[in-house]
């Protein structure tokens, strides 16, 4: 176990670290249930108005599994607030909320990594239909 | 590195000579790497989005060209704190000095980040609504 303990003004910047990802993660809800809506219009323009250059039905799922993903984010991004909290509420074991933290900050990053990964191929496949 | 309008004393932080352990150093060169990908993974996608953008033509060009620049700019937010994380990983001694820097930059790139999502979010209402 690690004795180090954070100094107020180090504390300060974890209390305002756990708001400023709280804030984030939130507004990351509120973007994700907004692509789940955007994707359904999507899908249901596409299925009675038939598919055309911006709307199907295959990219209106597309586009909700990525907000479901987006969610999944969310919540992920929500848990290491409470160990960046910890740090400054509590006294002793500050360096193991921190790693903890950093770990959990890292779990949700992987989710945001894979999101990426997908937008940046169908971004690329999209670009690659515009070249030929 | 965000040193100048830090939001710590920066005299109490050289006072500490707190090191990580090897261990500890594990996890933080795990969060490094992922924050690196990310970072690269937006560049990538803000670069394809400008590209679909030019070739598009009239508002959904435009909207492409803007989300492009959020993706780039989100890529810069997150490039940030990896200089903190990586001075961390090969210095020796003021660790807890660069990983409080990492942690401020962090923070504001959570700042940002999400102003980028409320930007985001009206970005996407705008097309929801197009779509209706």
């Amino acid at each position: 176990m690690s004795e180090y303990e954070f100094t107020d003004s180090q504390n300060a910047i974890f209390a305002k670290l756990s708001v400023s990802l709280r804030r984030f993660g939130i507004q990351l809800g509120v973007f994700a249930t907004l692509l789940i809506f955007f994707g359904l219009a999507f899908a249901i323009r596409g299925r009675y108005e038939g598919a055309d250059a911006y709307t199907s039905v295959a990219g209106g799922v597309g586009i909700i599994f990525v907000g479901a993903l987006t969610l999944a984010l969310c919540f992920k991004l929500l848990k290491p607030v409470e160990e960046f909290r910890l740090i400054v509420n509590t006294e002793k074991n500050d360096i193991d909320w921190l790693i903890t933290g950093l770990d959990k900050l890292a779990w949700a990053h992987r989710t945001l990594r894979l999101i990426l990964v997908m937008l940046l191929l169908s971004a690329a496949l999209l670009a690659y239909r515009v070249l030929t | 590195m965000n040193t100048a309008n830090s939001q710590f004393d920066d005299s109490d932080l050289k006072m500490s000579e707190y090191e990580f352990t090897d261990d500890q150093t594990k996890h933080i060169e795990e969060i490094h790497a992922i924050l690196l990908h990310i970072s690269l993974l937006m560049f990538g996608i803000g670069s394809v989005l400008m590209f679909l953008g030019h070739n598009q033509p009239g508002i959904a060009g435009w909207i492409t060209i803007i989300g492009a620049g959020l993706f780039l700019t989100l890529g810069v937010v997150y490039f940030h704190p990896l200089v903190g994380f990586r001075r961390v990983e090969t210095t020796a001694g003021d660790d807890i000095h660069y990983m409080m820097i990492a942690m401020d930059n962090l923070r504001t790139a959570f700042s940002t980040a999400t102003w980028i999502v409320l930007t985001m979010n009206g970005i996407v209402l705008v097309m929801i609504v197009m779509l209706l």
